[in-house]
């Protein structure tokens, strides 16, 4: 056998049902060569083999005697916010998800796909491998929440409280957030709500998940979180709203005009909203650095990615891509997210109108406007603009933007 | 108001004579002065005139008067003075009249021509004393009917072959009857086919023992639709009534019964409504149960395709160096390749592994299969009749289908009697009653808080004519202040949400009021409790 090219990835294994984890161990077998792996029979055991040696991934069952997979999460989360950690259960016990809605990343349920589980492993595990900064990976891997507008928070609260809302009404307040997007969308994108194909409208999300348990999400488990002012002084959480909800927009309405799908539509709205995220995790976290990094941006009139890369290791695209990839959002969002400066790198490439070309135009076409000046805007790509699909109707697009 | 009459003849007595002849006039007058007050007057009007004035006891009537002539007079004297009572006076030819006046109302009569002083005075006592007999009767009269015709209640009196003697009008304001039709109305057209029987049978018995009955039936209206009564039957003591009587006094209970069905359909529902919040939690914990071994079966499966494409490998390798070697001479490059083949394949692995991973998936397919079977069992599709139920089997069904409530709280202790006799019960709410016992424990034991597991132990035997259930838990216990209360419906010690107080009252309606058993609870706080439920090994 050749050396190891990189470190093999730690994977912890939790189930108080022995037979699982052997028939886990025979059937993983074939990722020795990759995977470290370990299979441990309860929680106390595994915060034990942890605290020895961390794990890069957790995968644990959520009933077992004594302390439960919450309670394990919970405490890893705390003491090992890095790790990867994911949900395989038999059975959606709504009270205990709730219990974990902040420390568990991902959820699948029993009985699994071998090769969803694979893959869903070596694919969190690549999205940290992008994360060069230690601290970063760390603040990442332990953020319940992204901070929500309060007005709107406030106004999604008094909508709740009214006995006539419905989905649609709440479905309007959520997309404009980012952070209570990107929530609501982790949730009802994860296997204990049994869902087969993937939702990326939070009004769909809504109504699926039913008012009922959305109110008590909201209200009783405060899945949201009304935010206080950022502490960077450059950039205020208002200003990276007001950009994420007219990129998303304006992506919305390149499609529409190339008279894409509608879920397609759809899916640019959200991809839209979202694309900054990594900006407002950076600000909201790191505000000493992002000061510096913004004061790097002027000083030596760097694209704001650089000046990033420059200060932290990593830039905006490569952190929002983390975060939503590892709640498990929808890929075209995490490709929007990573790849809006760079669409040709997507996976849907450039050749045809992609919610991920779509952002890029709109987050590019943007610039002229002042408000969204804290941004980075992409340059176009050039390859994208001769595309057959977009130069016969650039006009039309730019015009719709800019009115 | 009823006025009650002086009952002695002893007493003053206010008499009114009306006689045209003077002579015979005074005659009366003299001879009555010593009973009373007498008054006389010579024809009818003045009579009635004067007895409008001051009412009178006795009226002495002749019936050959000016201004009226035979029955008329008594007629009107009755009419002004319908308390008075009447002696008639009358010469010897009309004697057929005077008796005609009895059956109009008159007390007596007196022949004028053999009238004499003692016959007179006799004649005006007597009658005073039946008339006032005759008061009595009819102001007891008054009374039963004043209160027969405006009871609500319904008032009859039978005889003993069912005839009524008398139905009171609620009766037909309740039924809609007219009073002919009712009274045209046999039992059998009245009451409801099914309730019949027992109305006889309550009857009979009265008549037979005297005892008074309560009973309920429905009764027909007029409309065809029923009314539910409530009746109580008492026998008249009448010593010297020669035929028996029976008072029935029946009330219409259908609010009652409209609330008591009301309040039954309210049990069922949350009975239902239990049943499914049971249903629905354990399918929850069924699917973790079915889908835990889903999982190791498929990852066994999985491993076993990688381990025999493996095996191909080697065998395909093997074969070909067979066929390489002639002889003992083998191709060295073939051996060593399919060395090379045997080291990479990780052989000792499947060899290992290969036998534990088929008797594991054998296992989770049992573990599918003993939950798949004992949820069939559980749910007990035979239906809802009466039968002979192997009550062990019972019990482990419903254990292993709510395992996965228990196994996480508890461990389980089935002490089952290999040798107890079948039951007749109902097993589908057998095994709810079970179930609802195990679920307590093992709330009672969450609720110490404990992070140990606790211990439910369930053990049958056969006491006698009984078999003995005993469902026993090591948890927080009943304190004494509640236990009384625990089998009520809605009473719950347990956060809202976590149930709706239904467990134990199903646990009790099911033993105790559908099996005729019994349930007896120990229970000491901070130690635990048991339920010993015992059922009866024949049909009561």
């Amino acid at each position: 056998m050749s050396e190891e090219p990189i470190r093999r990835k730690r994977v912890l294994f939790v189930d108080d049902e022995s037979l699982v984890l052997q028939g886990l161990q025979r059937m993983l077998r074939g990722m020795r060569s990759e995977w470290d792996m370990t299979f441990v029979e309860g929680g106390p055991q595994a915060l034990e083999a942890m605290r020895k040696q961390p794990f890069d991934v957790v995968v644990t069952d959520m009933r077992m005697p004594g302390m439960n997979g919450a309670q394990l999460l919970n405490t890893l989360a705390g003491e090992f916010p890095e790790s990867v950690r994911i949900v395989l259960s038999g059975h959606a016990d709504q009270d205990l998800i709730t219990q974990c809605l902040g420390s568990a990343h991902q959820y699948l349920s029993k009985p699994c796909d071998p090769d969803l589980l694979k893959r869903l492993i070596n694919e969190t595990c690549r999205l940290g491998d992008d994360i060069a900064n230690e601290r970063v990976r760390k603040v990442v891997g332990s953020i319940e929440r992204l901070p929500s507008v309060p007005a709107t928070y406030q106004r999604l609260s008094e909508t709740l409280a009214q006995e006539e809302t419905t989905a649609a009404d709440l479905g309007r307040i959520i997309e404009q957030d980012m952070g209570m997007t990107v929530k609501i969308l982790k949730l009802v994108n994860s296997a204990f709500f049994g869902l087969r194909r993937e939702l990326t409208s939070p009004t769909e999300a809504v109504a699926y998940l039913g008012m009922e348990t959305v109110r008590s999400l909201v209200l009783a488990k405060g899945i949201f979180e009304a935010s206080e002012p950022l502490a960077t002084r450059r950039i205020t959480l208002d200003a990276i709203w007001a950009h994420g909800l007219a990129v998303g927009q304006g992506a919305k309405t390149i499609l529409r005009l190339l008279k894409a799908s509608e879920h397609d539509q759809n899916d640019a709205l959200t991809s839209g909203l979202l694309h900054d995220i990594g900006t407002l995790i950076l600000a909201r976290h790191f505000p000493d650095l992002y000061d510096k990094t913004f004061d790097l941006v002027d000083s030596e009139n760097l694209l704001l990615h650089v000046a990033e890369q420059r200060v932290l290791g990593v830039d905006h695209t490569e952190v929002g891509a983390y975060l939503v990839g590892l709640w498990g959002l929808p890929p075209v969002i995490v490709e929007s997210v990573r790849f809006h400066h760079e669409p040709a790198l997507s996976t849907g490439g450039i050749h045809r109108p992609t919610p991920v070309c779509a952002v890029h135009l709109a987050d590019g076409m943007l610039r002229e406007t002042p408000a969204h000046a804290a941004f980075e805007h992409p340059a176009l790509d050039p390859v994208l603009l001769q595309t057959q699909w977009l130069a016969n109707n650039l006009e039309a697009i730019r015009g719709s933007l800019h009115t | 108001m009823l006025r009650t009459p002086s009952l002695s003849a002893q007493v003053s007595q206010s008499i009114l004579i009306v006689e045209d002849e003077p002579a015979l006039s005074s005659l009366y007058e003299r001879v009555l002065s010593r009973q009373g007050t007498v008054r006389c007057c010579a024809s009818l009007e003045t009579a009635l005139e004067a007895l409008h004035v001051h009412p009178c006891e006795v009226v002495l009537l002749d019936l050959g008067l000016p201004d009226s002539q035979g029955l008329e007079g008594l007629a009107r004297i009755r009419r002004h003075a319908p308390e008075a009572a009447v002696v008639i006076t009358t010469g010897a030819s009309d004697e057929n009249l005077a008796l005609e006046a009895l059956r109009n109302g008159a007390q007596d009569y007196l022949l004028k021509d053999r009238l004499d002083a003692s016959t007179l005075v006799r004649a005006i006592r007597y009658a005073l004393e039946r008339k006032q007999t005759e008061n009595k009767l009819h102001q007891v009269e008054e009374l039963f009917l004043g209160v027969a015709d405006n009871m609500v209640d319904l008032l009859s009196i039978i005889q003993t072959d069912g005839t009524r003697i008398y139905t009171s009008p609620s009766y037909c304001r309740l039924l809609g009857y007219s009073g002919e039709e009712l009274s045209e109305l046999s039992r059998k057209d009245l009451v409801y086919p099914d309730d019949l029987p027992g109305v006889l049978e309550a009857l009979e018995g009265l008549f037979r023992d005297g005892i008074s009955r309560r009973f309920e039936y429905r009764i027909r209206r007029r409309d065809g639709g029923y009314v539910p009564l409530e009746s109580n039957a008492a026998l008249i003591l009448d010593v010297h009534a020669p035929n028996p009587k029976a008072v029935l006094i029946a009330r219409d209970i259908s609010a009652r019964k409209a609330a008591e069905a009301e309040r039954e359909r309210m049990e069922v529902e949350l009975r239902q409504a239990q049943k499914l919040e049971s249903i629905g939690q354990l399918a929850a914990g069924i699917a973790h149960e079915i889908n835990t071994p889903i999982q190791y079966i498929g990852d066994n499966t999985s491993f076993l395709r990688e381990a025999f494409e493996a095996l191909g490998r080697i065998v395909e390798r093997h074969q070909a160096l067979l066929d390489q070697c002639q002889g003992d001479r083998c191709p060295p490059e073939e051996v060593s390749a399919a060395r090379r083949v045997l080291e990479e394949a990780d052989l000792g692995y499947y060899l290992d592994e290969v036998p534990k991973a088929l008797a594991q998936t054998l296992e989770g397919v049992n573990r599918v299969t003993r939950i798949v079977g004992a949820m069939k069992d559980f749910s007990h599709p035979g239906g809802d009749a009466k039968c002979w139920t192997d009550i062990n089997r019972s019990i482990e069904s419903t254990v292993t289908v709510c395992r996965n409530e228990w196994k996480y709280a508890a461990d389980m202790e089935l002490d089952l009697s290999p040798s107890l006799p079948w039951v007749p019960c109902y097993p589908a709410e057998f095994n709810q009653a079970i179930l609802n016992l195990v679920i307590n424990a093992v709330h009672a034991i969450e609720a110490n808080q404990h992070p140990d597991k606790g211990i439910i132990r369930i053990g049958t035997r056969q006491v006698g004519e009984t078999v003995e259930i005993l469902v026993q838990d090591s948890g927080c216990g009943i304190p004494d202040v509640i236990r009384d209360r625990v089998f009520d419906p809605f009473f719950t010690t347990k956060p809202v949400g976590k149930g709706i107080g239904q467990g134990l009252s199903i646990v009790h309606a099911v033993i105790v009021d559908k099996l005729k058993g019994s349930i007896h609870l120990d229970s000491e706080v901070g130690k635990g409790t048991s339920f010993r439920l015992c059922l009866p090994l024949r049909e009561v």
